[in-house]
């Protein structure tokens, strides 16, 4: 659910990056910031713990072009991925535009991949949207690791239809901009069918 | 709650008139209660508009992080058998933020000078919620 001000011109869309505890949400949303130009990108803001794991939320404003003479800006969210922090998942994930499932490549993590998609699932339905139509996209970071378990095998496990599949290595940089084009991408493609 | 396609979701659509009704009741509110700067966001974290001083203010972290103070304790509140707090205070050195919930989809936020926080209007505050609810309820879309 979009918000187009016609005052202020703007469409502002928001994007929630959602996964496993120490997937690399953090690590894409900081990797965007940082390559970002100055001009299009607010601050961004970290609520971390003192061990640097995400208690709340992070979140970078970003925009990203103009839709019929309106400025979109993209508010890009984490979630905290560890598995305590529900309330605060379902609460980030309301109102979302896109979702991106960054999933983690490490064969140790299967299990918590599959528990974050059936918690997005469940979140996501209790809002009232649908998995197959949200502008959605699948992540499959952390490729650089050592044993990552092979791309086929965690497309096949975890895409949820047949939604856009990144590989990525976030700390590289790698799949990040890539990742984001094609969410921001799907929620173009609604917002100029609602603004025609 | 059935799940549906999400382009059948409306959007919240601000057309220049809400916005300019919305204004009006937010510049009423700073002189009524002395704020350096008002804002109405929506609880997803977004700024809906902004009246008085924004010069090197960070409205949209503002938004962002207000919206997320009231999602917060809206938990905290349902432990003590509240549905949620209607107005959250947080008082510092220099300066405050009053937040006040403007029905279930918006909230209002001032910004004080310490040497004002008695200026603060309950009464005031009330009652341009309740005129801004009205106001959002008749834009399209939800908040």
């Amino acid at each position: 659910m979009s918000f187009i001000n016609y005052a202020s011109q703007e469409i502002n869309c928001k994007i929630v990056y959602y996964g496993p505890g120490l997937a690399g949400k953090t690590t894409n949303i900081t990797y965007i910031y940082d390559t970002a130009n100055p001009k299009n990108k607010g601050k961004l803001i970290s609520l971390n713990t003192e061990m640097d794991r995400t208690l709340f939320f992070d979140f970078l404003p970003i925009d990203l072009g103009t839709i019929g003479g309106f400025k979109t800006r993209f508010h890009l969210y984490t979630v905290p991925g560890q598995v305590f922090y529900e309330a605060s998942r379902k609460l980030i994930l309301k109102g979302a535009d896109g979702v991106v499932f960054v999933a983690d490549s490490h064969p140790d993590r299967v299990d918590a991949n599959h528990e974050s998609l059936r918690d997005l699932k469940e979140n996501l339905k209790e809002y009232g949207y649908e998995m197959q139509t949200i502008p959605y996209v699948l992540q499959l970071n952390k490729r650089d690791v050592t044993g990552a378990l092979p791309i086929e095998e965690l497309t096949k496990d975890l895409a949820v239809r047949d939604e856009p599949v990144f590989e990525a290595v976030a700390v590289t940089g790698r799949g990040v901009q890539e990742t984001l084009k094609s969410v921001a991408r799907q929620v173009f493609t609604i917002l100029r069918k609602d603004m025609e | 709650m059935s799940a549906k396609r999400l382009d059948q979701l409306p959007n919240f659509v601000l057309r220049e008139d809400e916005n300019e009704k919305i204004l009006f009741v937010l510049s009423s509110i700073q002189s009524k209660c002395k704020a350096e700067t008002v804002a109405l966001i929506n609880r997803n974290g977004q700024e809906i508009a902004t009246h008085g001083q924004v010069e090197g203010l960070d409205v949209q972290s503002l938004a962002s992080l207000a919206a997320g103070t009231v999602a917060a304790t809206h938990g905290l509140a349902r432990t003590i058998g509240e549905k949620e707090f209607q107005i959250i205070f947080h008082e510092g050195e220099a300066r405050s933020i009053h937040i006040t919930a403007v029905g279930s989809e918006a909230i209002l936020v001032l910004l004080i000078a310490k040497k004002d926080n008695r200026a603060i209007d309950p009464t005031s505050l009330k009652r341009a919620s309740m005129i801004l609810q009205d106001i959002l309820k008749k834009t399209v879309g939800t908040p």
